[in-house]
């Protein structure tokens, strides 16, 4: 009887409990609008303008065989609400949005060079408080004008699929080398650091690609009025902030680092200044390099990787640093277009040393800008921190400021590992 | 020969099952707030407390094994009878059964918080308590040796789970994190360290349940396996924490080791898995507040001399769910449950000390009990 | 001491029991582990056994002829044959049931040597007649008439001559029963192929081809009042813990009832825990593998006209084991039974988390799965559970109906709930096609059990969890699994706690997961606790160069 009474009861307390439902948290897939990525703008009077990319999944190719939509365009809507903070946007959102707003599937929040200026931490404080935002968001900073822009603009060559676009190009990063993209949470982790400055990826819209974009289709510029279009830019691709000169394809490229203090846009870093921002702070895993051979003839390309750690020794003297840094690099000859046998034990390394020679130059250039601008992204200050004792004696160490009085050398040790399949190219006497 | 017949019938409790069950206890408090607390205590050095600590609960531990060998492993509020009285055991009985609901209490409470804030965001509160409690009383009912053996199929799941999350989370953190070395310094982790020797401060639910088992020697491995296990993972637990977050952030990060999960991420399959192993985690928890619930009707059965501790179990589980509502906020019950076991320490360990003192003091064996 | 004393010692002691409800604790008096329950209750289960009132034979055979017929109302039953036969030195009268008798035997082995018997009818005695039936190899002597109606019901054949008030049983049964055939339910690949049949006495052949020892014990005991039977208890006498063997004979002996059926019913009878959705014991027809649980230390109940085996105590894994696993090489068996693990897990929470992952964490999901799966229901109407229960309900339709509908027609069944199932109900938008994907697993995973009834335990388990994760997502799914858990730790199998070795914890707790090599498995689980531990020497690798040669020595010398 006792028993008996006792099922009831546990009986009545489950059924009420699961009866009380069918509400609560309960959202079906097909309930809810899935934010992919996000923009942040400085919009008019004062507010901030929230552009949202939403999925549509009904487009993005059923079960059946039927043909999805052919690019973000279609299985993506993006939606812009002009508000004061991002939660009011996204709460005015729903008024529009027929179904539920969630961020769960968030990928990358696009900041505008403006707001970016401005600081973007008073923005980041409700995706380290809403529990749908994670940290493992990207942060982008559009290069020039607005994040908008960027979303309007965004084509991607191959993918349809927003999100899986966002973590191609995030791969894409470690493999090249000409920017960096840290997660909001690596961000935060640097922001907190006093010691260092952040940095962001630049994403700029390259001019020429986004005006063959006409009514959805891209239609590309004859040849004599590209290279019209191009013409007057004598630096290689990269080394400065201009946009690539190129034609077709996405209009967005991610070249160059923004360099952020207290979470404000401070200064603009080329694509050429972020593999060494990258070599120094030991983000950069790879990429091709070209450099002019020694005797001028024609540059050489070799791929370039992180051999190991590099090596910074900080010794001082009084208050002023003397900062030792030593790059381990290795490498593989990709070609020779000055044609000339450099490839032998005792030539190779005339390679060697003018890649030696060009980075140490570089790296020195990009040093004494930072020590200018009394700026350290390159988190110089991490040998002291793991050598220091107390949290004291590290947060009272005012590193930027010595940092710029630092006097810093440069050692890079790089070895062209391979040749590839061919030892010696075709030489100008042979033929 | 009569007694020697009774105690056969009871069964024992095997000294793993033992420990890891304690350990599930001690435990519930790392999933909840405790690694930011830390952090805010000792800096960097956060990782260091709980090694410190554990050295003291390992020498209030010896004192309590010292005890219980000398009174043929009777339960703490047995031994406080004979040398006071039933009537300072009854009072005792009745303190360390508040003590415990007030920590199960105030865990139920952050627990529930914690599945609102990563779970079920808009589920009533009340809803996550109570069907956390009658999951609590199921447990208990069946006494220690269903919490062990359901523990004993749980930990190896939890234990790889958390390995996991860790390591994985590990991968995200860089070292430099844990650097500087010392947090605020020496003097300053050290004292962090001493003060939170109530890390462990569920170790004496030991003393209680001393009487199952068989041999002196069980007891001890048991006591110093929960000690040891709870301190390695409060330690690989601190120090990826710590890894994965810059300082500042640590010390401001609610949820802690949920955080650390939802940085999990390998390519685009293996990412956001952080339901999962909050949903192992959590399991974990389930037992370790049924732990709580359990000690707390246990004690109270010893203090006033019951049979059985079963009746207790709903009337107590009733009281905690009121204790886990008296904080307004969540901020509230974090910053109550963050000071609490400092002062409970005191009763806590005190306890075996002052027993132990009496014995060797005040306590002459009467030489013809019967 | 003197008595005085004494007295005042009871005294006190009376007194001291009547103002404390108990004894202070520091005599370990509460009990921690209440499940285990102190008492035994003392039965009298041997009650109903005994006869109500005993009749003798009467010597005159023309009174017995009397009473047999009533008692069997010969006239309307034909298959009652009473017949006396002519003797030259007397009147034989012979009842059976024809039906059940072998009637060539019966010429041969009965009436031949009855015609032949040369002695004097004064001389006759039970033990006369029996040397003179030498063809019989179970002759039985009864004095009451009860004693013979039991014996004509159970197919004896019964012989009494005129004028003397006993009377003898001879077996002369024939049996009808079918062939040795292969195992239905539990095939295996490599292993043998026979399986138990309706007839007790060729199971335990089956049994005694494989066991020759001479503790091989199948006692009878007797089944239900108007079965014929009888219960046979297997065990080993000197291996098998008389505990065991004691605790089964005295629950079986309890069941009073009418008829059992089947063993299955037994099972019910006698479990530890009815109310569990988990069967604590094993049903088996493979005569290996009772062998195998009997050599392991336990008991088992065969019941006449039951092709399945009960088998007690096991232990919950052995419900996920499979000969096969022993059969193979240990690799394959390893493998074999993670795999079967996994298929426990996803048979019983794949749903229910499918659900909480669908409809309260979306986030779990990579985004384009996510994404095509949103957009796959967005023709679907109904929630996502109940999706599933429709699926459930459709899989069980169709179990059901493929068991019934006569085989000819049965491929017929597997037609229409393909095509319903697999493409009309996606088309009609009733669920979503990743739903079927989900259910198809969980279903074969139910169905990779060896064990057959296991496998609709985990059916009902798995829509409470369905129900609990639709409900409060994965914490549902969680409060379900440690209820689950819970509730498997406190069940028991004849005693001995259903999860060992793994909770509580035992030696060698990995077994249910690796399976040994079997040269490495010298001793038989603990959990039975057999009276001979070991199954095998220490060494039965000598000439294996990997094994140390003092290893070999110490062995020999120790023998």
């Amino acid at each position: 009887m006792r028993s008996w009474l006792k099922w009831i009861c546990v009986c009545i307390v489950f059924a009420t409990l699961a009866l009380q439902t069918g509400c609560w948290d309960r959202n079906e897939l097909e309930n809810l609008a899935f934010v992919l990525t996000m923009g942040v703008d400085r919009s008019i009077d004062n507010k901030i303008d929230v552009v949202m990319r939403i999925a549509v999944p009904g487009n993005i190719g059923g079960p059946t065989g039927k043909t999805g939509g052919e690019s973000i365009t279609q299985t993506t809507k993006p939606i812009t609400i002009t508000a004061r903070t991002i939660p009011e946007a996204v709460s005015l959102a729903e008024a529009t949005v027929e179904r539920r707003v969630d961020f769960r599937h968030l990928r990358v929040l696009i900041f505008g060079e403006e707001i970016a200026k401005e600081g973007v931490l008073p923005y980041l404080d409700v995706l380290e408080r809403f529990p749908q935002f994670r940290r493992s968001v990207y942060i982008w900073v559009a290069k020039e004008g607005p994040a908008r822009n960027i979303f309007l603009t965004a084509e991607p060559v191959l993918e349809k699929s927003v999100s899986r676009y966002v973590d191609d190009v995030a791969r894409g990063v470690v493999r090249y080398g000409y920017t960096r993209m840290p997660t909001l949470h690596d961000f935060l982790n640097e922001v907190d650091n006093h010691q260092l400055n952040a940095v962001l990826p630049l994403v700029g819209v390259n001019p020429i690609v986004s005006s063959e974009k006409k009514d959805g289709s891209v239609r590309p510029l004859p040849t004599d009025k590209y290279h019209q279009e191009i013409e007057g830019n004598v630096e290689p691709g990269g080394k400065t902030l201009r946009s690539l000169p190129r034609s077709g394809g996405n209009p967005s490229e991610f070249l160059g680092i923004a360099v952020m203090q207290e979470g404000r846009l401070i200064d603009k870093w080329s694509a050429w200044d972020a593999r060494i921002y990258g070599l120094l702070r030991d983000s950069y895993r790879g990429g091709i390099w070209v450099f002019d051979t020694p005797n001028g003839k024609g540059p050489f390309s070799v791929i370039i990787r992180r051999a190991q750690q590099p090596k910074i020794d900080v010794t001082w003297e009084g208050d002023k640093p003397f900062i030792d840094i030593h790059l381990f690099l290795e490498g593989q000859l990709l070609s020779v277009l000055a044609l000339e046998p450099y490839v032998s034990t005792d030539r190779i390394t005339l390679l060697e040393s003018q890649v030696v020679d060009s980075i140490t130059a570089e790296t020195s250039q990009l040093i004494e800008r930072a020590q200018k601008e009394k700026i350290d992204p390159f988190y110089l200050a991490r040998s002291i921190q793991m050598r220091s004792l107390t949290m004291q004696e590290f947060d009272s160490l005012d590193w930027k400021n010595r940092f710029s009085g630092a006097s810093v050398t440069v050692h890079v040790d790089f070895k062209i590992r391979r040749p590839g399949l061919r030892i010696q190219p075709r030489s100008e006497e042979s033929r | 020969m009569n007694q020697k017949n009774s105690t056969k019938r009871q069964g024992y409790v095997g000294w793993i099952e033992a420990s890891i069950c304690i350990g599930s206890f001690v435990h519930v408090k790392m999933f909840l707030a405790n690694p930011r607390e830390l952090c805010q205590m000792a800096g960097t050095a956060a990782w260091m407390v709980p090694l410190i600590g554990v050295i003291g609960a390992i020498v209030i531990f010896f004192i309590l094994n010292h005890l219980t060998a000398t009174f043929s492993r009777a339960s703490l509020l047995s031994i406080a009878g004979l040398f006071w009285g039933p009537t300072i055991q009854f009072l005792l009985g009745i303190l360390f059964s508040s003590l415990f609901i007030l920590i199960s209490g105030y865990e139920l409470r952050i627990f529930a918080e914690f599945v609102l804030t990563t779970l079920l965001p808009q589920t009533p509160i009340s809803i996550v308590v109570i069907s956390m409690v009658v999951l609590n009383i199921y447990l208990a009912i069946g006494g220690f040796e269903s919490l062990s053996r359901t523990i004993m199929i749980i930990a190896p799941i939890g234990l790889t789970v958390l390995t996991l999350a860790l390591t994985f989370g590990g991968t995200m953190g860089t070292v430099y994190n844990l650097s500087p070395w010392l947090g605020y310094g020496f003097w300053d982790t050290l004292s962090a360290g001493l003060l939170y020797t109530s890390l462990y401060e569920e170790i004496i639910l030991l003393g209680f349940i001393a009487p199952l088992f068989r041999e002196q020697k069980d007891f001890r491995r048991s006591g110093l396996a929960t000690l040891v296990l709870s301190a390695v993972l409060f330690v690989f637990a601190q120090v990826v924490y710590e890894m994965c977050f810059q300082i500042q952030s640590a010390q401001q990060m609610g949820f802690p080791l949920f955080q650390v999960t939802r940085l999990i991420r390998f390519e685009t399959f293996l990412q956001r898995l952080d339901p999962m192993f909050v949903f192992v985690w959590a399991s974990v928890s389930s037992v370790g507040l049924a732990v709580g619930l359990y000690g707390a009707a246990l004690t109270l059965t010893q203090g006033i001399r019951a049979t059985d501790f079963r009746p207790y179990l709903i009337p107590l589980a009733v009281l905690s769910i009121c204790v886990s509502f008296i904080p307004p906020r969540s901020l509230d019950a974090v910053n109550t449950y963050s000071f609490i076991p400092w002062l409970l320490q005191i009763p806590f360990y005190g306890l075996p000390v002052i027993l132990l003192l009496w014995s060797k003091l005040f306590y002459r064996p009467q030489e013809n009990r019967p | 001491m003197t008595n005085n004393s004494k007295g005042a010692n009871k005294v006190k002691t009376y007194i001291k029991d009547l103002l404390t409800v108990n004894e202070p604790t520091i005599q370990k008096q509460f009990s921690l582990s209440p499940n285990r329950p102190p008492i035994r209750r003392h039965l009298n289960i041997n009650n109903y056994q005994k006869p109500q009132s005993v009749t003798p034979i009467p010597s005159d055979a023309q009174d017995l002829h009397r009473i047999l017929t009533r008692k069997f109302r010969a006239k309307r039953n034909p298959d009652f044959i009473l017949r006396l036969l002519s003797v030259p030195w007397g009147k034989v009268s012979i009842a059976f049931f024809e039906s059940i008798t072998n009637s060539e035997l019966m010429q041969e082995s009965v009436i031949g040597p009855l015609l032949e018997y040369s002695g004097s009818i004064e001389d006759v005695t039970p033990e006369s007649l029996s040397d003179a039936l030498t063809y019989c190899h179970v002759i039985e002597t009864v004095s009451s008439i009860e004693d013979v109606v039991k014996n004509i019901v159970r197919g004896m054949t019964f012989l009494h001559i005129d004028g003397f008030d006993w009377a003898i049983v001879v077996d002369l049964r024939q049996q009808q029963s079918r062939g040795i055939d292969t195992p239905r339910i539990e095939t295996v690949v490599p292993g043998p192929y026979d399986a138990f049949v309706e007839v007790a006495q060729k199971n335990l052949s089956l049994l005694r081809m494989r066991l020759a020892i001479p503790g091989f014990m199948a006692e009878s005991l007797p089944a239900g009042r108007r079965n014929r039977g009888p219960l046979y208890l297997l065990y080993i006498d000197g291996l098998t813990n008389p505990k065991l063997v004691w605790e089964m004979r005295r629950r079986l002996k309890s069941i009073d009832i009418d008829m059992i059926y089947n063993i299955g019913m037994i099972e019910q009878y006698i479990q530890d825990r009815p109310a569990s959705l988990f069967s604590q014991m094993l049903l088996t027809e493979r005569p290996d593998r009772t062998v195998a649980f009997l050599l392991e230390g336990s008991v088992a109940v065969m019941l006449e006209g039951s092709p399945l085996v009960l088998i007690a105590p096991v232990n919950f894994w052995s419900q996920l084991h499979s000969p096969e696993d022993i059969y193979f090489r240990w690799p394959i068996g390893t493998l074999a039974r993670f795999v079967r693990l996994i298929g426990l897990f996803i048979s019983l929470f794949l749903p229910g988390l499918y659900v909480a992952m669908v409809s309260f964490h979306p986030e779990m999901i990579p985004t384009e799965l996510m994404l095509s799966i949103a957009s796959a229901r967005e023709r679907v109407p109904f929630p996502s559970f109940v999706a599933v229960f429709f699926l459930e309900l459709a899989f069980e339709f169709i179990r059901e109906a493929t068991l019934r509908v006569p085989k000819v027609i049965g491929a017929t069944i597997g037609i229409v709930g393909a095509i319903i199932i697999g493409q009309a109900v996606v088309e009609a938008g009733i669920v979503s096609p990743v739903m079927i994907i989900i259910m198809a697993v969980t279903v074969l995973a139910g169905y990779s059990m060896p064990q057959y009834s296991l496998t609709f335990s985990l059916r009902l388990v798995r829509l409470i969890n369905l129900l609990l994760g639709s409900t409060f997502g994965f914490y549902g799914v969680l409060l379900g699994l440690v209820a689950l858990i819970r509730h498997a730790i406190g069940l028991r199998s004849l005693g001995i706690p259903f999860l060992t070795p793994v909770a509580p914890l035992e030696k060698r707790f990995l077994t249910p997961f690796f399976r040994r090599p079997p040269y490495k498995e010298e001793k038989r689980p603990d959990y039975t606790r057999p009276l001979d531990t070991f199954r095998a020497k220490k060494v039965t690798r000598p000439w294996d160069a990997s094994v140390p040669l003092e290893l070999v020595f110490l062995n020999e010398s120790k023998k």
